[in-house]
């Protein structure tokens, strides 16, 4: 029983990963590609690593991988805002049918 | 290519057709045969053509090859994925392949380094996810601790590469 659940954990997160990693190819900004793959790709991987903790429950590998949790979901963000901030000083242009830009009004303020 | 070219256009050795091909080096235009060329003949010059050409030739073969490396890997499997007697976790591994494949077509074609920087970000985090699935089938357990590692890793060289893009310094 406990294994099914790991594995339908398991094929979400795949599924995530995969809709991400498109996302990446597809959007057509820095910003956007940002947006999508970032959140997807962090919550597939953390949905696997808990597929993980699932089939080996509280065994030294199992404590392994929800340290991997923990440490991705605090981490992921900060890299992302992080890259998002670099690209819009060294003045990447956003998408043409983008119609909101706070963090440039900011500036010039 | 500029080696081929040249030798297909050596036969016919009169006027700047024979310029154009003693221009083309095997490592590409030699610059005073060129500034000669540019000089008699400007209207020959589409170097631009074989530029675009050269680079059509570099995807096709990269793509033939991850073509091969898929097809070796669904028809040959190795022995350790032969061990596994579980077709989905198979499925699993190509699924994640596929990803992998996509951040490199991202990290290859990106026309802007962020965009770059965005898809190895990624490429780190679906490693750790790649480490997670290796580890149900095999049973090992350092698996696992490859997958911590390299998170450490990938976030520590995500945040150099922003600090990068922002043009600043380090200690700032």
């Amino acid at each position: 029983m406990i294994e099914i659940i790991a594995y339908i954990f398991i094929v979400v997160g795949l599924i995530f990963d995969l809709f991400g990693c498109i996302g990446l190819v597809r959007l057509p900004d820095v910003y956007n590609r940002l947006q999508a793959s970032t959140k997807c790709v962090t919550l597939g991987t953390c949905s696997i690593l808990f597929g993980l903790f699932l089939f080996r429950g509280f065994t030294a590998t199992g404590i392994k991988a929800l340290l991997c949790i923990v440490f991705l979901i605090l981490t992921a963000p900060v890299s992302a805002h992080a890259i998002a901030r670099g690209a819009h000083i060294s003045g990447v242009k956003l998408w043409d049918k983008s119609i909101c830009d706070k963090y440039e009004e900011d500036k010039q303020s | 290519m500029s080696l081929r070219g040249a030798e297909r256009r050596s036969p016919d050795s009169s006027g700047p057709r024979s310029l154009r091909s003693l221009a083309m080096t095997k490592g590409g235009y030699d610059t005073a045969s060129y500034a000669l060329l540019l000089q008699r003949a400007p209207d020959q010059l589409d170097i631009k053509g074989d530029v675009k050409m050269n680079r059509r030739l570099r995807w096709l073969l990269g793509l033939l090859i991850i073509i091969a490396l898929f097809i070796v890997i669904i028809f040959y499997p190795p022995a350790s994925l032969l061990e596994w007697q579980s077709i989905s976790l198979m499925r699993f591994f190509f699924i994640l392949l596929l990803c992998c494949i996509f951040c490199l077509y991202r990290i290859l074609r990106g026309p802007t380094p962020a965009d770059r920087v965005v898809a190895i970000d990624i490429l780190g985090i679906l490693i750790v996810g790649f480490c997670a699935v290796l580890g149900i089938p095999t049973g090992r357990p350092w698996y696992i601790d490859i997958g911590i590692a390299w998170a450490l890793q990938s976030f520590i060289g995500t945040i150099a590469l922003a600090k990068y893009l922002e043009g600043k310094g380090f200690e700032e």
